[in-house]
């Protein structure tokens, strides 16, 4: 019996550690995005397909799983697709989307780099979940009710500070 | 971080007020060598919801859009839509000359040439058939100083009342609820109340794809309180469903019998404001005043059962919402063309309004009965301006003689050169072109050849009458049928107005010369004006700053007093709400209660509430049957069909057709069906079906989708290869005069 409460208690103590050092820092958050797993290559130009169709009538078979995280997060939900930071594939086509698209939509966020210690939103974001790459990898955070994925205005976060909420 | 934040502010021009860090950030980091950007305060072109906006140019030219940060509406955000607005400015379908029919192909020609055919042509057809054989069709996307420029030429000096706005197919039933219901057109809160609300009650909204900017504001609300509900009224499930605690999928047509149902049980259970209802509201049964306790025993027949039998729901629902609503401390009503598009839309409205007025939740912070624009200036170009045939500028009517007198005074007209009988309004207007009893029509910035219901009954009439097509773009569905079409300035190319849904007038900012020959609509009309004998009135506007200046002369006084709203003001600030009286007054967050400049603190006389707009200072709760569709479905045309919209394209696709990335998005039309009704009819995906109604047919491509209700179909509207609206039908409210768009009868088969 004692033996289980201790256990127990080295348990607690751990998770208090671990939440700790997930949560003392935003700055700790963000660097982590370095392990992130690299992206899959992407070709430079957009396959000559029938642009015609939409892109998703192709990429949900294409790439299941780009549409699959796209899905699962704040831009999937309220269908900002595809093309918003990938163009359409044919008058514009960035396999890398760009930063400074992000901000046009979400001028509120006014991100100061150098204080959260990454370089674009993408830093901190997966590109298609838009969730932080330490959360997506199940390490951080609390699973949130679906619907709160659907907001922006919703965020709490302030980017023009250093980070937190 | 390779540029500081000072090497970066050296780098930016020298828009210092308009300047936020984030994009330039990034641009001065990937594009030191390039121009340098300015950024300007404007506001969106799309929808109603009047979200603020960034407009940067480089070297004159509109390269770049961003949400406007300081924006109170959208703090930054944008919408799909939005995000590509500078696209559609140097889009490759803008008319860039004025084209003139020539042995009946449009070609181009000089100002001079078209002008002078314009103002003939209709100076020949006023002569020889009187001043009601020409008509005026407008816009709620025309700046407010374009629609008063063609009020004043067409109402005040030629002398006709036909004139008429797309408003009218919109918009109209929420102006008929607010003016019979409160006695004054357009809410009495505002979006901020969203951020108060505990009870959302949307009913026919698509709130997520038509309005995406409130849906965000919806979710943020229900993330800071997640006790907060919404329940929705739609036949359809959309991406809105997301946030929906509650979902009453109806039959569509019959949903004034749940609005009744819920008041009943609202009463029944004890749920009402008695002390509101006794010092601000009235009853009547539409025709004469009727007692509170006539209105409870008209309300018994509305029992829960007997609407979910006419809608197709569960009774309990309707009961569950009856108590969510009547427990909330604040709710906010939301609806759009689901409402308003409808035979009995006026009605309809008055219900949304009844619910708030019996249960006293309006008037305070997180209570409203908000009604969703479509337009971005329907509220302030044409409900405000006066730009409908019964209408003069600020919120007067043209049967009202003190008001004709008002508004010729400022015209410098004799009173009598304004009719005092309404003029036609949009569909009888459009039947009076078909038949040819109007013979020469001036089409402003709309493009009714594709948004009329019924269609194949006007476009004949389109093709004969002397047509006049003033038009960013070409060709559209309009254009094609002109005899004479006009290059307009667009959005960013011109000074003006606009109004949206909550009260709020904003600066819409020049920042670009209009491409090619445009110019703008306000010019175009003050040149026909000055051709056909009237320059006179017309030639102290010099710029679109001058008409707003003479139509604050109309505001003045009024309910929508805008005086303290010059532009020198509205460049600074992020919109005003009128009431706005003063220079320094910093415009009103609710009507007719205390913090409302008008409110009269004397006649309220201790009240919560005073509708000063009613001669009696109460609002009224009607008590009206629930009278169906004007087409129910039968055996011939089983499916009732409605028509809308994708989050991806904008009514036309004037603007959204023209940006690429939108219309790989969503690229062809289809029809969606239920997988019941799919797998009954033999019916699958990428099918080709046709669907007829009574007036037309279709050939359409099938989405089998779980979205609307099971003997429903859905059709978005945007397209013209495709147009909707050869099916929909043309039958209209009698009050509003609006057409019921939204419910017809139809059938569908394998092509």
């Amino acid at each position: 019996m004692k033996g289980k409460i201790s256990t127990l208690l080295i348990i607690f103590l751990l998770s208090v550690a671990l939440i700790a050092s997930l949560s003392c820092s935003s700055t700790q958050q963000m660097t982590s995005t370095k392990e992130a797993p690299p992206a899959p290559p992407v070709p430079a130009k957009h396959a000559d397909v029938d642009f015609s169709k939409s892109c998703l009538d192709c990429h949900k078979t294409e790439t299941p799983d780009a549409v699959a995280e796209w899905q699962s997060g704040m831009h999937g939900e309220v269908n900002v697709g595809c093309f918003i930071c990938h163009g359409d594939g044919k008058e514009e086509y960035y396999p890398e989307p760009k930063a400074e698209t992000c901000v046009s939509c979400h001028s509120g966020y006014v991100p100061t780099y150098a204080g959260l210690g990454v370089k674009d939103c993408f830093g901190c974001h997966n590109y298609h979940t838009l969730r932080f790459h330490a959360e997506d990898r199940g390490g951080f955070g609390q699973a949130a009710p679906d619907w709160i994925k659907t907001s922006t205005l919703a965020s709490n976060f302030q980017h023009d500070k250093t980070g937190g909420e | 971080m390779s540029v500081s934040r000072r090497e970066f502010l050296k780098l930016s021009a020298a828009s210092a007020a308009a300047s936020t860090i984030g994009v330039e950030l990034l641009a001065a980091k990937t594009a030191e060598a390039s121009p340098a950007l300015q950024w300007t305060k404007s506001v969106c072109r799309f929808c109603g919801v009047g979200c603020g906006v960034m407009i940067g140019t480089t070297n004159g030219k509109v390269t770049a859009i961003k949400g406007d940060k300081l924006s109170p509406i959208n703090k930054g955000l944008l919408c799909v839509k939005g995000f590509y607005l500078h696209k559609v400015v140097n889009a490759n379908n803008r008319l860039l000359k004025p084209l003139v029919r020539k042995n009946g192909k449009l070609e181009e020609a000089s100002w001079e040439e078209a002008m002078s055919l314009v103002a003939s042509k209709f100076k020949e057809t006023i002569e020889q058939n009187g001043k009601d054989s020409v008509c005026f069709y407008g816009s709620g996307q025309a700046t407010t100083e374009e629609t008063y420029v063609a009020n004043k030429l067409f109402k005040g000096h030629i002398g006709t009342n036909n004139v008429e706005g797309n408003p009218r197919l919109c918009m109209a039933s929420a102006v008929g609820g607010y003016l019979t219901t409160f006695g004054a057109d357009e809410p009495v809160g505002s979006f901020d109340d969203i951020d108060h609300a505990d009870l959302f009650l949307l009913v026919g909204s698509n709130t997520a794809e038509a309005h995406p900017v409130v849906y965000d504001r919806l979710v943020a609300r229900k993330r800071k309180n997640p006790n907060v509900k919404v329940i929705a009224i739609d036949p359809r499930k959309t991406p809105t469903n997301k946030i929906i605690d509650l979902h009453l999928q109806v039959i569509p047509g019959y949903d004034l019998s749940i609005m009744h149902a819920l008041a009943n049980i609202v009463v029944k259970e004890g749920y009402t404001d008695e002390q509101f209802i006794k010092d601000s509201v009235s009853f009547s049964d539409g025709k004469e005043a009727i007692s509170y306790e006539d209105y409870k025993k008209f309300l018994e027949q509305f029992t829960p059962e007997y609407a979910a039998e006419k809608c197709g729901v569960n009774a309990e629902d309707i009961v569950t919402a009856a108590r969510w609503y009547g427990q909330a401390k604040g709710v906010v009503s939301l609806w759009t063309m689901g409402v308003n598009q409808r035979k009995r839309g006026v009605w309809l409205n008055n219900l949304m309004h009844n619910m708030h007025l019996i249960t006293g939740k309006i008037g305070y912070q997180g209570a409203d009965s908000l009604s969703l624009t479509g337009q971005p200036n329907a509220c302030g170009g044409v409900r405000e301006g006066g730009g409908l045939c019964h209408l003069l500028p600020g919120h007067r009517a043209v049967a009202n003689e003190q008001h004709r007198e008002q508004i010729a005074k400022i015209w410098n007209v004799p009173a009598s050169n304004i009719a005092p009988t309404p003029g036609k309004h949009t569909v009888a207007m459009f039947e009076a072109i078909a038949s040819g009893e109007i013979k020469a029509a001036y089409i402003m910035c709309t493009n009714p050849a594709q948004s009329l219901p019924n269609l194949n009954k006007y476009l004949q009439g389109l093709q004969d009458c002397f047509l006049v097509v003033a038009e960013c773009f070409h060709p559209t569905e309009t254009t094609k049928m002109a005899d004479v079409v006009l290059p307009a300035a667009f959005w960013s190319e011109k000074d003006g107005v606009y109004g949206c849904t909550e009260r709020r007038s904003q600066h819409q900012a020049k920042v670009n010369e209009p491409k090619g020959e445009a110019r703008w609509d306000g010019d175009i009309l003050i040149d026909l004006a000055t051709r056909l004998g009237h320059g006179k009135n017309f030639e102290h506007f010099q710029s679109p700053e001058d008409v707003w200046n003479e139509y604050l002369l109309c505001t003045k006084g009024k309910d929508m007093d805008l005086t303290g709203a010059p532009y020198s003001r509205l460049k600074e600030v992020r919109g005003l709400r009128w009431p706005v009286p003063t220079i320094d007054h910093p415009g009103t967050d609710h009507r007719f209660t205390a913090g409302d400049p008008l409110f009269p603190e004397d006649k309220a006389a201790g009240r919560r509430m005073y509708f000063y707009a009613r001669p009696d200072g109460r609002a009224v709760v009607f008590a009206r049957p629930d009278l169906g569709p004007h087409e129910p479905t039968d055996d011939e045309y089983p499916l009732a069909l409605s028509t809308g919209r994708v989050l991806e394209h904008w009514h036309t696709l004037t603007m959204t057709g023209a940006v690429p990335q939108l219309v790989r998005a969503v690229p062809e039309c289809y029809v969606e069906i239920h997988p019941d009704d799919a797998a009954r009819l033999g019916l699958a995906n990428d099918d080709v079906a046709k669907v007829e109604t009574r007036r037309g047919a279709l050939d359409l491509k099938v989405r089998v989708i779980d979205r609307p209700r099971v003997g429903t179909i859905f059709i978005p509207w945007h397209w013209p290869e495709k147009l909707a609206n050869v099916l929909t039908t043309d039958a209209y409210d009698p009050g509003s005069k609006e057409p019921e768009y939204k419910v017809c009868a139809a059938k569908i088969s394998k092509a």
